[in-house]
């Protein structure tokens, strides 16, 4: 690990912020370029692609119906609707700000961010699966009917959300009062690590602490189910539209073809994104470098701030899933 | 452990470029309805009502003909009896339509003449919304748009015909729709709700087409 940190510390993360500033500067330029051709031109860039979100829409309803027509369709179906998870990673859910959260906070590998990005996207991808169908084929709902359980798994999903930032915060909170008292924390001993690359060497005051890994072994893998429940106890939206939309053309394996290749979109782009929050996390400890045992009361406060963060989250979601239903909810 | 390569850096990021464009094509709207308004006119020209024709998008009319009976009398009552009890639900939201005189919002009575039915399997709703008072188009600005104010479900004229002028009094006059143009915090804020998250009753308005009457 620590071999790892010190390549990790010394390669330029200058091309980060270069990536960054293009697609910044990108952004820039065609909202110059809209609101100096006027508002009319902008009006209707911005019809344009809010046109792509219905034509997405539409052609996944069109590609199921493709599908009961002609079953050499699927392949389409499954292109689509993994274009449709990708782009649909991009843009709301409580996934992806928790898992963000979490990582930007506490995420120490980054493989173990890729494998979460996956486990939850799969997890989503089976619950709504085994809600929709389960409750379709065991209890004998009429499809649409799944809803308002689905909304129950929704607000499960949200408190454990709620628990599992509590449960980070506790932790941080803990190690930085261990910390204030002069004992190191297990999560500052071990992102202390970075700072002096290969700091479990003889010289850091840290071999008092017995089997750091082992710890962080259990705990991980504990943090890890919650991080991966938390996020795929929800069903993605989509999943769920389609699956109802195939189960009532009678398509139920359609559906399940699609959802799985919704939930390895859904992944790709997740991925993405935990791969970014913990290259950052680790370049902005690379650069506390030098501080020492004050970077460990940083780590902890930021991971304090992290769980609290998760859990208020957790919160709102949970509160706002009793909010007034729409007038025209099916 | 190895650490992560340059190639897989790049794949994050260009994965990252590729997704972030399309951020707007995720969160609200969640449905999406066709209009095609009718503005009804009395022999005075004054507009007395607007009819609208509403057809809503695939899924949202698989999740609403889901489970009801396939013989086509009772499916037509069971379709009849969600269509009373959806107009009931939008009576407190206007029916979605939001009438001006010289800008002021006009109060609009109760609906109670509508219809529904199946065309090309897709579920349409046609319902006339009175006006308490009728509004003279030739003395006064009339505006209108036809909006869910949360912006969960997406209204739009539709290309072609979008607005009729029906009755006696609609000689000189004509109707033109103007494209919304919302702000970036709007469409930022829209793109982060997702289904079951609302940012109240103002968000919709924004990205409402108005639709401007003027008679010669």
């Amino acid at each position: 690990m620590g071999d790892d940190h010190m390549r990790i510390a010394a390669q330029p993360l200058g091309r980060y912020w270069l990536a960054a500033g293009t697609i910044v500067l990108v952004a820039g330029l065609v909202w110059l370029a809209g609101s100096l051709a006027g508002a009319d031109a902008w009006a209707a860039l911005m019809h344009e692609m809010r046109s792509i979100q219905r034509d997405l829409h539409d052609r996944l309803a069109d590609a199921i119906r493709a599908v009961r027509d002609d079953r050499a369709a699927v392949a389409g179906l499954i292109g689509l609707s993994f274009l449709y998870g990708l782009f649909h990673a991009a843009g709301p859910g409580h996934g992806k700000a928790v898992l963000t959260a979490y990582l930007l906070t506490h995420g120490r590998r980054l493989q173990r961010g890729v494998w979460l990005a996956v486990g939850a996207s799969i997890c989503q991808g089976l619950t709504a699966i085994v809600l929709v169908y389960g409750l379709v084929y065991l209890a004998g709902y009429a499809a649409s009917d799944s809803q308002g359980t689905i909304a129950w798994a929704e607000r499960v999903s949200f408190a454990l959300v709620a628990l599992l930032g509590a449960a980070l915060a506790l932790r941080a909170g803990l190690a930085l009062s261990r910390s204030g008292r002069g004992g190191p924390g297990d999560d500052h001993h071990h992102d202390h690590d970075h700072g002096h690359a290969h700091g479990a060497h003889a010289g850091c005051g840290h071999a008092h602490v017995p089997t750091p890994d082992q710890v962080d072994g259990v705990r991980d893998l504990r943090t890890a189910a919650g991080v991966i429940l938390s996020i795929g106890l929800r069903p993605c939206s989509g999943a769920v539209l389609v699956l109802v939309f195939a189960q009532v053309l009678s398509l139920p394996w359609a559906g399940a073809g699609a959802v799985a290749a919704m939930s390895a979109g859904t992944a790709t782009a997740v991925a993405g994104l935990a791969v970014l929050a913990v290259s950052l996390r680790r370049w902005s400890l690379s650069l506390g470098g030098s501080m020492g045992r004050g970077l460990g009361i940083v780590v902890s406060c930021a991971a304090l701030l992290g769980g609290a963060a998760i859990c208020w989250m957790g919160v709102t979601l949970f509160t706002s899933s009793f909010g007034p239903v729409h007038p025209l909810a099916p | 452990m190895t650490p992560p390569g340059r190639p897989r850096r790049w794949a994050a990021i260009a994965a990252l470029a590729v997704a972030v464009p399309a951020a707007p094509a995720a969160g609200h709207p969640h449905g999406w309805i066709d209009v095609q308004s009718t503005v009804v006119f009395d022999g005075a020209g004054r507009i007395t009502a607007l009819s609208l024709d509403w057809l809503f998008d695939d899924i949202y009319s698989v999740f609403i003909l889901d489970g009801l009976p396939a013989d086509g009398e009772a499916r037509g009552a069971a379709l009849r009896e969600i269509a009373r009890q959806d107009l009931e639900n939008l009576r407190e939201y206007g029916y979605f339509t939001d009438l001006r005189v010289d800008g002021a919002r006009v109060e609009t009575g109760m609906v109670d003449e509508f219809d529904t039915g199946l065309r090309d399997e897709r579920l349409w709703l046609r319902f006339t919304v009175p006006l308490q008072t009728p509004v003279d188009p030739r003395a006064d600005a009339v505006t209108f748009a036809v909006y869910d104010p949360t912006y969960f479900l997406e209204v739009l004229h539709v290309e072609e015909t979008p607005v009729i002028l029906a009755g006696a009094g609609t000689a000189g006059c004509s109707a033109r729709v103007r494209q919304p143009a919302p702000t970036l915090e709007a469409i930022g804020l829209a793109a982060s709700l997702d289904r079951s998250e609302s940012a109240g009753d103002t968000l919709g308005e924004v990205f409402a087409q108005w639709v401007t009457i003027t008679c010669e």
